[in-house]
């Protein structure tokens, strides 16, 4: 019973602050008043209406889709060699497609800064789509292994059995299987990138602001409600994506239960 | 000329899509490793070395003036001190905060209450990290709801500053590293057998007891890399230092930044990341030896 409230403390204490953001978004003062004086939308107008916001917010979602889809290839090709071949050095590979999660982001944003910038690919799109990439093949990784070792070996013999060859085995048989989770680590994939800001700041330029990185310039100098408002879309954005993935995965499954 | 296809009427034509047919190149399964091997070889390996190549060779040749520098002037170290002093804090803090939300994870039956608590967890995490940092901005200042609420319920006579100093930047990096350490126990804890602490109940042991000596130890692999992992992300922490820190409690990856976005000394700023990058080697190399069996690396053998 003490339990139970200590963890209802614990959750409240990690989501209610998040949530502050949602009513100061509506305040109708320029500053951060508590109480709020009064309410308007005039900063999700403020919002809408300026230029910067609107174009740094589609830049985003632009490079998100397609470094998603990068990472969502390369660390599904990483995992299926992972569980699908016998090689040397397997755990050396693996910490090598983990790294990028573990070696500090600082260190990553400068690093692609500098060998970036005598390739052109500073203050570019590509660069920003190879850089969060680089960001999200852990992510997706470290998902399909764990998708891919869920699987029922005996599914794939079974099909070898009745003469398929291994190849046509693993795409047929294990490819529709692992494909809900192939979804997800793009969405995944697709969130982390949305909200990448650190390895941004390095290589965004002047013309390739995304929406954290303006997001980091206003937190920087003068923090004005816009900010509330663009928190509360992106957290009902964020909440909505969660939503549908776990409707998608929960369906698939009960989908994978009736087939068998 | 045409040619007369001969086919064998009992078996039936398959079609074969192209894509398919690429697999049947020998070797090309190679490339599935290969691939992702390279990209992660060329963007993260070499940029990092060409980067870290800078701490060692500037425009007069090989110098060791920038490494040197880490120990004979007090302030890097220092720095990297209050970094690790920080990383300490925020580890411990979300240790002793993730362990009932896991443990309570791990006891309750229902579907319901444990999805919801699942997602209670999980909806911070993918939440924008900038997003949350404002709202603690918001929280902690010095007219901010808590010190407002403070006040309003006794506690405090006048508004503490929590807001650019250690306790914000504890504050904030606790609530953003508290997931990685729920998950990590949950983990562990999910594959400990209840029968064993059911056991132990059944040959007297009280509820308390039983939780200490079974329990408990079990859970040691889970408190240890996910402390690893929380730990070795705090040092590299960057965003919420740099927007919720003050100047005296400068983190390390805030000072590379400097070094690199505003006094241009690129030199300095790798002697710096070499530093961090070493620490962090470190650390995990140390917990390599406690880790060997991580849920997330295990089993793939």
């Amino acid at each position: 019973m003490w339990l139970k409230i200590i963890v209802g403390i614990i959750l409240l204490a990690l989501i209610a602050p998040i949530f502050v953001v949602i009513p100061v978004s509506f305040t109708s003062s320029s500053f951060f008043e508590f109480p709020l004086p009064g309410y308007s939308a005039k900063w999700y107008v403020g919002f809408w209406e300026n230029g910067e916001w609107i174009d740094s917010l589609l830049r985003s979602i632009y490079i998100a889709i397609f470094a998603s889809a990068l990472s969502t290839a390369l660390g599904t090709m990483a995992a299926v060699a992972v569980t699908k071949l016998a090689f040397w050095g397997k755990k050396l590979f693996m910490s090598f497609m983990i790294a990028p999660m573990i070696i500090p982001v600082v260190i990553l944003g400068i690093a692609l800064y500098h060998s970036f910038a005598p390739l052109k690919l500073t203050n570019s799109f590509l660069g920003l789509v190879l850089g969060h990439a680089v960001l999200g093949i852990p992510i997706v990784f470290v998902m399909m292994i764990a998708s891919l070792k869920g699987i029922d070996r005996n599914l794939e013999l079974a099909a070898m059995g009745l003469g398929s060859t291994p190849i046509g085995a693993f795409f047929k048989v294990t490819v529709p299987l692992i494909r809900p989770a192939v979804l997800s680590g793009y969405l995944f994939a697709f969130i982390a990138s949305l909200d990448e800001v650190v390895v941004t700041i390095f290589l965004a330029g002047a013309k390739t602001k995304t929406l954290p990185v303006v997001m980091w310039e206003n937190l920087r100098s003068q923090i004005d409600p816009t900010m509330a408002a663009v928190s509360s879309i992106l957290i009902v954005g964020t909440i909505t994506i969660f939503l549908f993935q776990g409707w998608f995965t929960s369906r698939a499954a009960r989908l994978k239960d009736d087939r068998l | 000329m045409a040619t007369e296809v001969k086919t064998d009427p009992r078996v039936p034509v398959k079609r074969v899509s192209p894509a398919y047919r690429l697999t049947r190149i020998p070797g090309l399964q190679w490339l599935l490793l290969l691939v992702p091997f390279a990209y992660i070889l060329f963007l993260v390996v070499f940029s990092i070395i060409g980067f870290f190549k800078l701490s060692i060779y500037d425009e007069t040749g090989f110098t060791l003036q920038y490494l040197t520098h880490m120990f004979t002037e007090t302030v890097y170290l220092q720095v990297l001190w209050v970094t690790l002093k920080i990383a300490a804090i925020v580890t411990v803090i979300s240790l002793l905060l993730a362990y009932p939300v896991a443990y309570l994870l791990v006891k309750v039956e229902s579907k319901k209450w444990k999805s919801l608590i699942m997602g209670a967890v999980l909806i911070p995490f993918w939440i924008s990290l900038l997003v949350r940092t404002f709202a603690w901005t918001m929280l902690l200042q010095e007219q901010g709801i808590i010190n407002k609420l403070l006040i309003s319920v006794g506690i405090l006579q006048e508004p503490i500053p929590l807001l650019y100093n250690t306790a914000g930047v504890v504050i904030g990096m606790t609530h953003v590293l508290l997931p990685y350490m729920v998950l990590s126990l949950y983990a562990v804890m999910e594959g400990i057998d209840q029968r064993l602490v059911q056991a132990a109940q059944g040959m007297g042991a009280r509820p308390w007891k039983a939780f200490i000596q079974i329990f408990f130890p079990l859970s040691l692999t889970g408190v240890l890399s996910g402390s690893l992992l929380v730990f070795v992300q705090g040092l590299g922490y960057f965003i919420t230092p740099a927007l919720l820190g003050g100047p005296d409690n400068m983190m390390i990856s805030v000072l590379i930044q400097r070094n690199v976005s505003e006094t241009l000394n690129w030199h300095l700023a790798s002697a710096i990341a070499l530093l961090l990058f070493i620490v962090t080697l470190l650390v995990l190399l140390i917990s390599f030896f406690f880790l060997r069996n991580n849920p997330v690396l295990k089993e793939v053998e």
